[in-house]
This record gives C-alpha cells, structure tokens and sequence, in this order.
C-alpha cells in the first residue's frame, strides 16, 4: 500500500462473541472468512468501535442484528460485551495510520453529572427529562486513547426508552486526532436510493465523480452518467433524491432497476470514493453480485481502493467471491490478505491469514478457506 | 476425509463446492494423483488422510498453507511422500529443507521413514519412493511389477525409439512408459486406480520396494512397534 492509511494490527478483547483475537497481518484489501458465529462482522464492527469512538455504533452493532428488540438501553450495550457480560471493560486497540489507537468501553453507574457533555439531546419524540435521566441509572463510557497521548471520554447515559445523541467523537470531545483516517461502512442493507444519491453528490463535489463512473463503465460499458434526481415520495413533506443512471435511452433508469448487483457495486465503489485515504467496512461484499461479475467488480474495487488510497475491509461466506478476488489481484499479490476465523471447541476465535500465494495454493489443491 | 485430494484441475474450473479440510489425526502429503490413487488403493488404515500437493517445487508453500486450513491443529502426524528422482538422498534433503523454511524451524537431522517433531509437537516423516536406496518414482516402481510376457519389452522399445527424437514427446520417460503400456491393455486403462482396482494389472508380490512401502504402511499404525514384516504378512494386509 503506497499510503500510510491502513490499519496493520488489531487486538480484540471481550467484545461480541470474541474473547480475546490479535490479527497482525494486514493490506489493502483484507476479506474477512469464515463459518457462521465466527466474529467476521464483529471485527469489522471492532473496527468501526476503534476509529469512530463512538458508543452509539456498540447499540447499532445490538440492534441491528438481533430480532429481539429491548427496550432498555443498557440492555442493549450489554449486548455488545462477551457473553453479555460487562463487568470487565471491552477493550480494542490497533496501529492505525501509523497511531496507537485504543478504545475501551465499560459500563457502570453514571458519575459525575456535571461533566456530562451539554448538548445533549433527546430522540424528537422523547418527552424524558434529561436532568432526571442523569441523576439516576448507568452509562456507557468509552475512552478513547491515540499513543498513550491524547485521551477523549466519551459517555452516554443509558436510561429508558430515550436514545440520547451525541456528536461525532471529535467535535464531542474537542479532541482530535488528525491522522486517524475516515471510514466508511457498509451493512448487509445497503441498497437505500437516499445513500446512493448522497454519496455520488459527495463525490460529485470533490472531483471524484469521474473516477467512480470510469470504474462503472468497466462493468457497465452503456453507461455515460449518474444523476441525482429529487422524487416526490407519497405522504411525505419532502422529497427525496435518488441515483439514476443514463445508458443512452430516452430516459434515465432507476438504480434498483438495473439489479441488485451493479447496485451493490456502486454503493462499494462510491463508498471506497467518499472517504480517500480511509477505511471502508463492507459486511457480506458479495450480496447481490453474480459470480460471472465477481472478478471484473472487485478489478474495479482494488483499482478504487487504489485510486483513493483507501483500505478495504470485507467479510463474505462465497468461494465465488474468494476465488474471484484471488483472479483480480494476480498483478498485484501484495494487495491482498484473506483472514480466515475459526471458533475452536473451547469457544476462542483464532486466526488463520492466507496471503494471495498461499490462497491460490489453497484454491489450486482444493483445500477449504472459508 | 471429504474430497479425494484435489489434484487435476486448477482454480476456477472445474468449480468445486465440497472442498477439503483435515478431519483425520494422519496426513499423508503426496505428490500428484497418481500418487494418491496408488495410497488410496494401499489404504494404510481408515484414519489417514492423503493429500496431493501437486508437485516437488510446490511442497514449501502448500506446507504454508496447509497450516491455515481448518483442522490442521488436530493433525498428529504427517508424512511426505516424494519420488526419489535421480537421488533419493537429495530428495530427502530437499524436502527437510523445504519443510524448515515452510514452518520457520531449524533444518531435522533426519533419514527417510524417520519421524521427527516440530515445535508444536507434531510428528514428521519424508518417504521417498520407490525407496530410500534407488532412484525412481512410482511409474518406475510400477513398471518393474509388470511381467516380462506383458509385452514390456515392445513399450522399452517404443519409448528409446521416441527418446531419440527432437524434441522429445514427453518429460517424464517412466510416466510415458508406464502410461503406453496401459494404453495397450485389453480395456485401455488411463487412470492408475482404475488398473490398480478394476483390472489389477500389476503383481504387487513382485518387487521388494514396494513391500517396503506397505511395510511404512503398516508401520504407521503404531510408529512406536516397529513391526516385523515379511512378505507373506504384507500380502495379507493387502
């Protein structure tokens, strides 16, 4: 990787259903394998902890992924912790952009109400007073620490049905850390139009609009554009923008027409575009993608990766999808690192990481990597 | 194990869905298809699983890789198989050396059939065939079980008249014997298994090397009893 913006090592503790992992082997596209109830998208979820700060993400992490939907917040952050057990802090930590990074999360009983943050503020349709939540119930601390230096604390009561929102971790805090990279994450629902039309605007904006539809246009040889458009929605008071592209017809077509694939393939490409010399968390990276289209999609996302010195981390179950990228990245092996984790009988997470050698041996001997 | 080590086709096609991981606490590493057909056939004992690492030069990185697949850490032992070639001792040696690079330990001081540890406590062992004094690979091996009255002396012709031709149609002299000869059976025999189990083509009682073989075989049973063979007890095993 030609940029410094990478994180090349990540030490996981009690976070999720993961113990105790140490990944210290890394590059510029890192696929992330691996059976069910391994940890794949809970490193990624490690990682998003680690540069956001943000305790917000620990509840996201919760809710999105459990059907059970419980009301109390702390709960919900208990959920976040292994085996749902914070007595003991979760911690993280990594090199990051060449920074020690560490963030520790704990739970315990609010202290210290004055030094709560002051602009805190309620869901819009919560009639909770917040003076009154604060004198009573716990909260989620989380401290965040760049070479043993700079520290930032950040904390959210957890208290009924309110979810109290904060700000980003540096304008929360006035702490920043200038060189911790941005990153940008993708779940498994990533198809909403509104995301698509925000990110091509972002691109659009910094010049990097170009770029995206270059790499499109190796997918997709008819397109000439994107545009984004505004579609009244029924009901609504305001109207929404969505991303539609133009292949030469009379009229420009909706993105949820041309397949769940190419779709996916632009919230990835577009994603990698938004956040240059970042990183870019992509939970399940083949959903939607024909096989046949695998190799020239992840050509397109190392080639962006590339372009915008982005690091891209990304988690799949498909052999398809393992293969093709091992097919894509053949000019460039060092590029790639495919992290294999396995849940012993004892219930530790380990890690096995294959570089592009060693992976297209596996493949070539029919070894299993997945 | 799950799949017949895979050995012929490479990468993307043919696609395979059922691929292999270590469910056995033996491994038997051998070097092509051939090679596992003919360890398939000798089949040492249920709970040992043969791999194919397609090729000597191979042999250093699919040790590598091997060790990040799912059920290496349950794997006890391992022994590699490898042709003699042109110099049993330099096979040996350059499968140890291969084997210290691939696990980052220190080159063992070890013959072939030795076992040896490396540092996780796993056991280790080279045989080298068709047997660690004579050069060879297990075409030669086969070859020399085939009877004089099976028209062997017609393939020895066969293949010096084509040995002298520029450029050579083949790059293995003992595979292009071997294989010619089983073309011109009754029933021409492309695959090693096929004449080892359908047509049974070859006098396994013929040659010493090869009882030597089934020799290691049954000696992996309990590498700790070497057990005193001959060649009536071999032929049982089979």
């Amino acid at each position: 990787m030609d940029g410094e913006n990478m994180l090349t090592r990540l030490n996981i503790e009690r976070f999720r259903g993961i113990n105790e992992l140490s990944l210290t082997d890394s590059s510029r596209v890192n696929l992330i394998v691996g059976r069910n109830d391994t940890g794949k998208t809970s490193l990624l979820e490690a990682i998003r902890l680690l540069l956001s700060g943000d305790p917000r993400h620990l509840r996201r992490v919760v809710r999105n992924r459990i059907e059970r939907r419980p009301t109390d917040l702390s709960q919900d952050y208990q959920l976040a912790f292994y085996l749902a057990d914070s007595k003991d802090p979760l911690l993280i930590n990594g090199m990051v952009s060449g920074i020690e990074l560490s963030a520790q999360a704990m739970i315990r009983d609010i202290q210290d109400q004055e030094a709560l943050p002051f602009d805190l503020e309620t869901d819009t349709d919560s009639t909770e007073d917040i003076e009154s939540l604060l004198k009573r119930g716990r909260e989620i601390v989380v401290e965040v620490t760049a070479n043993d230096q700079a520290k930032a604390i950040i904390r959210q009561p957890l208290q009924g049905r309110s979810t109290l929102a904060i700000g980003s971790q540096r304008q929360f805090v006035g702490v920043s850390f200038p060189n911790v990279p941005d990153l940008v994450w993708l779940g498994t629902n990533r198809a909403e139009v509104w995301s698509h039309a925000r990110r091509y605007s972002q691109l659009y904006r910094s010049g990097g609009a170009e770029i995206l539809l270059s790499l499109l246009r190796e997918i997709e040889p008819r397109l000439r554009s994107l545009v984004v458009l505004t579609m009244e929605r029924s009901g609504a008071i305001s109207p929404t923008a969505v991303l539609e592209a133009d292949l030469g017809f009379d009229r420009t077509l909706p993105l949820d027409s041309m397949g769940d694939g190419f779709s996916n393939v632009i919230s990835i490409l577009s994603a990698i575009g938004v956040a240059p010399n970042g990183l870019c968390l992509i939970d399940e990276v083949d959903n939607g993608i024909h096989y046949s289209l695998l190799p020239q999609a992840w050509r397109s996302v190392v080639s962006a990766a590339r372009r915008y010195d982005s690091q891209v981390w990304a988690t799949t179950h498909s052999y398809d999808c393992i293969s093709a990228i091992h097919e894509a990245l053949i000019e460039t092996p060092d590029d790639l690192r495919v992290h294999r984790l396995e849940r012993r009988t004892d219930g530790e997470v380990i890690i096995h990481t294959f570089d592009h050698a060693m992976l297209g041996r596996a493949l070539e001997s029919g070894l299993e990597v997945r | 194990m799950r799949r017949p080590g895979g050995s012929r086709s490479a990468g993307n096609s043919p696609r395979r869905y059922n691929r292999e991981t270590f469910t056995s606490p033996n491994l038997l590493l051998v070097e092509g298809p051939d090679e596992f057909q003919f360890f398939r056939f000798l089949r040492p004992r249920d709970d040992v699983q043969i791999h194919v690492y397609e090729g000597k030069n191979q042999l250093q990185l699919e040790l590598r890789t091997i060790r990040e697949v799912e059920g290496y850490d349950q794997i006890k032992r391992v022994a590699i198989v490898r042709d003699a070639d042109t110099d049993p001792t330099a096979a040996v040696q350059s499968v140890l050396t291969q084997w210290a690079l691939a696990l980052d330990e220190s080159v063992p001081r070890a013959n072939s059939d030795q076992w040896f540890g490396d540092s996780e406590g796993r056991k280790w062992s080279v045989w080298i065939m068709p047997d660690p004094d004579t050069e060879g690979d297990l075409e030669a091996l086969l070859w020399r079980t085939i009877d004089q009255s099976d028209h062997r002396t017609c393939i020895e012709d066969l293949i010096t008249c084509l040995d002298n031709c520029d450029p050579v149609p083949f790059s293995t002299k003992t595979k292009a014997r071997l294989y010619s000869w089983l073309s011109t059976q009754h029933e021409p025999l492309k695959e090693l298994y096929a004449a080892l189990t359908r047509e049974r083509v070859f006098s396994m009682r013929l040659i010493p090397p090869l009882l030597d073989l089934l020799h290691w075989s049954i000696t992996w049973r309990d590498s700790s009893l070497r057990m005193k063979t001959n060649e009536a007890d071999v032929v049982r095993a089979l």
